[in-house]
């Protein structure tokens, strides 16, 4: 039996069943939670799992339970797939796409503990869903590493840095399309625009570092195996245009108080330059043209 | 106008625009077809590659493009001057906010004003009814256990505390700053004292000079490569002697991610290809050359390799393998899934000009047997492969890792350990009620609310 697609098929069942019954909690309606403790002032407020659960309906702890067991089936995929090929499973298209979706589960977890709100929760398993889907068309052969790949610590840490930003920054990205259909407020199941725009920084705040330690840690790489830090490669270029427009992110919301709108927009932005990134092995050349 | 120039460099648009620019420009050099350093760092070599590369694509527009630094976009005008306006922008900032973050790294004072309590956000008031000194035990106790350091104050009847944390933490946009100035340190070092070759090429069995006022010559003692089933490369390794003065400074083994070192110069192993030993002779059979030649140069499918032959005249030579052996391999970025050996794969084609580079004669020669070109005899005695290396000495590598260290940890602290300060005021009041009123401020709004509600939820715990 190929228990790395039995655990594969696994989780993208849960998520399936996981996106049906948010839907269903969705549908059902109930007030905006996001861990308010007063009216004129809504806060993050959860550092305690089981306050966290003892305030969710029956239908959002199914389904966080159920996000739970998704994440697990392909963390245990990836550990299988881990030793049958030797290495991280990270030097193709598909086995990139199954970290990717680990990482947006991952963060779709911690979000939802942290905020306390199915919709967040439900845009984040859909998009891992959708991401999910992308690698199960693509082919699950495991490739024989080029010597330039031969780096196990290297490679793992490097791509799983990216799977950890990607993950926060999807986070970040649906966060901002919620605010933008949140004006004044109007969707009670959504987060309100204050909550969502900390959800955006918080993510932003996760994702900024774990971007900067993928390219320090490429750059690393790269000396050791080209002898160069840096060469201008596409995709090297592309997690910098990256980086950057979350570094501009951060200094307008610190430092010019930008919120709200433009805020959302460049978090958008951000976000499509993740996906130019993470595709980029499709429209570039360069030494990243193994996968 | 000093003050204009000041103002301009402090000021935070410019960053965001400057941050803007640095995008827009990385975005069209991934988008424009780039000249690689070795070919714009050369006349021919820069007008080769807009010929063939920049005009097929962008016909008589390359040129505009060329004029405006777009087919080198990374060391163009526009890129650097928005680098180095951003380094001064970032200086200025710096300079700028020293004062003000200096004032904020004091120790934190008591504060008595009760209006300081209630105003603004950040406040919070309870009441309890523990004696006041079992109050401010706890407050004590609840702030240590939160890491405030706290210090406090009496008048009548009030209690003024103040503590707080992570006071130094301000400066760790410094640290992130300021590294980026160390990267700029190890980029400069690099280009000014270093030097870098792509294409260092060593056959089997023979010597090359490493150049670069180095003083070493490297000798290839032998190369093997090995492939997955599937024909993609699985590990090629060279074995060098490294010669300095005329003696053996160092043996080791290159392979890819394995990198061999001698005093601060690293040869990586990059590519490998085919090469030839051969042995000419004259009309008269005095020896004119006995060496190794790697055949690395590809030219419509072909193999070719030549040299400079001085037999009395000068001859320019060209070998051509015209039967893609499945050792061909480019190296990592180009790797080719080999074809099978050619059944003709034992012999080369010599081509012989003279000074002039007129082709005198052009003949094919086999393995192990003598074949005459024009007036020289050639024998090929054995077919061999010669290994490509990348050869680096960059002594601002340093400066990289230890930038990029320090913007981490700057990063770690700015975000993760944000400065917080926190009042609280005990006044008796009425019956035996203690009046609890709370101020906290943070550097980061997102962590003042997550630590206020943290520590009310506390008080209002041990304070019932």
């Amino acid at each position: 039996m190929n228990f790395e697609k039995f655990f594969f098929n696994a989780s993208f069942y849960g998520i399936i069943i996981t996106l049906i019954i948010s839907l269903a909690a969705i549908i059902r309606g109930r007030p905006r939670s996001s861990g308010s403790n007063s009216a004129a002032e809504s806060n993050p407020v959860s550092t305690n799992l089981k306050t966290t659960f003892d305030n969710l309906s029956v239908l959002d702890k199914i389904s966080l339970i159920l996000t739970l067991l998704s994440f697990i089936f392909i963390s245990i995929s990836i550990i299988i797939r881990t030793i049958k090929i030797g290495h991280g499973p990270f030097t193709s298209m598909y086995e990139f796409s199954i970290g990717f979706v680990w990482g947006i589960l991952l963060m779709s977890l911690y979000f939802s503990w942290k905020y306390q709100n199915i919709v967040l929760n439900f845009a984040g398993v859909l998009t891992a869903g959708i991401l999910l889907f992308y690698a199960n068309t693509l082919s699950a052969e495991a490739s024989n590493l080029v010597p330039a790949l031969q780096n196990s610590l290297l490679l793992s840490l490097h791509v799983a840095s990216a799977v950890i930003a990607y993950g926060a920054f999807t986070i970040g990205f649906i966060a901002a399309i919620l605010f933008l259909l949140q004006r004044n407020n109007r969707f009670s199941v959504i987060p309100d625009g204050k909550s969502l725009e900390k959800i955006s920084y918080h993510s932003v705040i996760i994702g900024f570092p774990f971007m900067t330690l993928v390219i320090v840690l490429g750059a690393i790489w790269a000396d050791i195996a080209w002898g160069t830090y840096w060469s201008w490669d596409p995709k090297e270029t592309a997690s910098l245009v990256t980086w950057l427009i979350y570094a501009a992110y951060l200094h307008t919301r610190i430092t010019r108080g930008w919120k709200g709108r433009k805020s959302a927009l460049l978090l958008i932005i951000g976000f499509i330059a993740v996906i130019f990134t993470f595709f980029g092995n499709y429209i570039f050349n360069g030494l990243h043209a193994y996968i | 106008m000093g003050k204009i120039i000041y103002r301009f460099f402090i000021s935070m648009k410019l960053t965001i625009t400057l941050i803007l620019i640095l995008t827009i420009l990385s975005l069209l050099g991934i988008f424009l077809p780039q000249i690689s350093g070795e070919l714009s760092n050369s006349a021919d070599g820069y007008s080769w590659w807009l010929e063939n590369v920049a005009q097929k694509k962008f016909g008589s527009f390359s040129e505009v493009l060329a004029f405006w630094g777009f087919f080198n976009i990374f060391h163009s005008f526009w890129f650097l001057g928005a680098f180095i306006l951003l380094l001064i922008n970032i200086l200025a900032c710096s300079i700028n906010r020293f004062k003000g973050l200096k004032r904020r790294s004091r120790k934190i004072q008591s504060r008595k004003n009760i209006d300081f309590y209630k105003k603004g956000s950040g406040s919070y008031e309870t009441k309890t009814k523990m004696a006041v000194e079992n109050t401010y035990s706890t407050v004590i106790k609840i702030l240590k256990g939160h890491n405030y350091n706290p210090v406090q104050s009496e008048t009548e009847g009030s209690i003024y505390i103040a503590g707080d944390k992570n006071r130094f933490s301000a400066f760790g946009t410094y640290l992130v700053h300021l590294s980026l100035f160390l990267l700029i340190t190890g980029i400069l070092l690099g280009n000014f004292l270093g030097f870098r070759n792509n294409q260092f090429i060593v056959p089997e069995g023979s010597r090359a000079e490493v150049g670069n006022n180095t003083g070493l010559v490297v000798k290839l003692k032998s190369f093997s490569d090995q492939y997955w089933e599937d024909g993609t490369p699985k590990d090629y390794r060279s074995k060098l002697v490294l010669y300095e003065n005329d003696s053996i400074a160092e043996e080791g083994i290159v392979r890819v991610n394995h990198p061999f070192s001698y005093r601060g110069i690293r040869f990586y192993q990059s590519f490998y290809g085919p090469a030839v030993r051969l042995k000419i002779s004259d009309a008269d059979n005095d020896l004119l050359f006995d060496d190794s030649v790697a055949l690395s140069r590809m030219v419509k499918q072909q193999r070719e390799g030549n040299f400079r032959l001085s037999a009395g005249d000068t001859y320019f030579v060209n070998l051509i393998d015209d039967g893609i052996s499945n050792r061909s391999v480019m190296g990592t970025e180009n790797s080719v899934k080999g074809a099978d050996n050619t059944e003709d794969d034992n012999g080369i084609i010599v081509e012989l000009y003279d000074s002039n580079f007129n082709l005198i004669d052009r003949g094919g020669i086999k393995e192990g047997l003598a074949g005459r070109i024009g007036k020289l005899t050639f024998i090929l005695t054995d077919k061999i492969q010669y290994s490509g290396f990348i050869v680096v000495k960059d002594p601002g590598t340093i400066f990289i890792w230890i930038g990029s260290l320090i913007f981490l940890a700057g990063l770690i602290i700015v975000f993760y350990f944000p400065e917080s300060k926190v009042w609280i005021a005990l006044k008796t009041s009425h019956g035996n009620n203690i009046d609890i009123l709370v101020k906290l401020k943070s550097s980061k709004k997102f962590n003042q609310e997550n630590e206020l509600s943290s520590l009310i939820s506390e008080l209002e715990d041990k304070l019932k």
